[in-house]
């Protein structure tokens, strides 16, 4: 399977391993702790309301991706899940693609390894990142969930043209979400030597169409915009659609501009 | 000492009885709004021995936990598998 298919009419030259690698509320919360549990309606709506070295790097982790998507019933949208949970995050775009592989030590530390491919105007590169997730901050309140997560990175960098170098990744997160909606702001960069760096801004805002059960299909309607200025469209709006299924999450979409397609999914075993 | 031995007996009895009874244990959590994240509150408690079956309410923000015959779940237990999974214990009741 090719993901990344030869774009030499973009006068770019070809990375040798992209494509070879495939790569309310108290009270509520009184009457709930106060309540015996064997009321019906207690809980009822509105009461409780180097270049070998990348090219390894990137196979391993891809081949560590699909054989978790393919015989695990598993995959993530945080990076750091629950105790003792693996999650793998794939996301595809026409110029890039990202995939992360975490661990969840605690549940608010991950570790993990990840995979960056980025076009750039010049050239292209790939990262390799071991990767450190946490957890800065969560909100449980009954009706509603928000979270802020950091992640911090070291690793190596391929580029098609300039030299290979070390590599940094960090990024932070912060996310807001009720049964019915759904909000996300980020900020992630990769930095290396000569310049090579990529920063991505993305807004998130969601809505889902009714309230799903624990494990029943649960669609949302989801408008991403990024803003990556390293890359030829700097500004990308991409509608799409999202769904959950039990452990499984998949996202479909394509940009307004172009039509580019955009894949992402995550899973959690 | 026939007394005696009758009152052992219930006593046994009841133990064994005891022992060999399921827990039932609703929990109300905090937190719970997403489908695909509270999947780790299922996985978590479910890897745990004495667990038989995890439901999961998401409307009610329940989840409900049976264990095995004859095996328990502390308070401590059941409370700790909750944060470890990323959410909130708001109360507990159990059933026996």
């Amino acid at each position: 399977m090719r993901l990344f298919a030869n774009r030499s009419h973009l006068g770019r030259r070809r990375s040798y391993g992209a494509h070879d690698c495939l790569y309310e509320q108290k009270d509520q919360e009184h009457r709930l702790k106060a309540a015996p549990f064997r009321g019906e309606g207690l809980f009822e709506e509105g009461v409780t309301t180097g270049r070998p070295f990348t090219k390894c790097f990137m196979k391993m982790v891809w081949l560590i991706a699909l054989m978790a998507t393919t015989s695990l019933d598993s995959a993530l949208a945080n990076p750091v899940s629950f105790k003792g949970g693996y999650g793998v995050m794939p996301a595809y775009n026409k110029d890039w693609f990202d995939l992360q592989l975490n661990y969840s030590l605690t549940n608010r530390y991950a570790v993990g390894a990840s995979s960056y491919y980025r076009e750039g105007r010049e050239s292209t590169a790939e990262f390799g990142i071991g990767q450190l997730n946490y957890l800065i901050k969560r909100w449980n309140e009954l009706d509603s969930q928000a979270n802020v997560n950091a992640s911090v990175g070291f690793g190596g960098r391929h580029d098609s043209v300039k030299h290979d170098s070390v590599a940094v990744y960090g990024a932070l997160e912060a996310d807001y979400e009720t049964r019915r909606l759904y909000s996300q702001v980020s900020a992630e960069t990769l930095q290396s030597a000569n310049n090579v760096q990529f920063t991505r801004y993305r807004g998130r805002l969601g809505v889902a169409p009714y309230k799903a059960d624990f494990e029943a299909l649960n669609p949302w309607i989801v408008m991403q915009i990024d803003i990556m200025s390293e890359m030829d469209d700097s500004v990308r709006v991409t509608p799409m659609f999202r769904f959950f299924y039990n452990n499984v999450v998949l996202e479909l979409g394509a940009s307004l501009d172009e039509g580019a397609p955009f894949v992402a999914g995550a899973a959690h075993f | 000492m026939k007394k005696v031995i009758i009152v052992s007996l219930f006593t046994v009895a009841s133990l064994v009885s005891r022992a060999a009874h399921a827990d039932e244990i609703t929990i109300a959590v905090k937190g719970m709004v997403c489908s695909f994240c509270a999947q780790g509150i299922k996985k978590t408690f479910l890897r745990k021995e004495g667990v038989e079956s995890v439901e999961v309410d998401l409307d009610q923000k329940v989840v409900t936990i049976r264990t095995k015959q004859g095996a328990t779940l502390s308070d401590a237990e059941v409370k700790e598998s909750i944060v470890d999974a990323g959410y909130e214990v708001l109360s507990m009741e159990r059933k026996a």
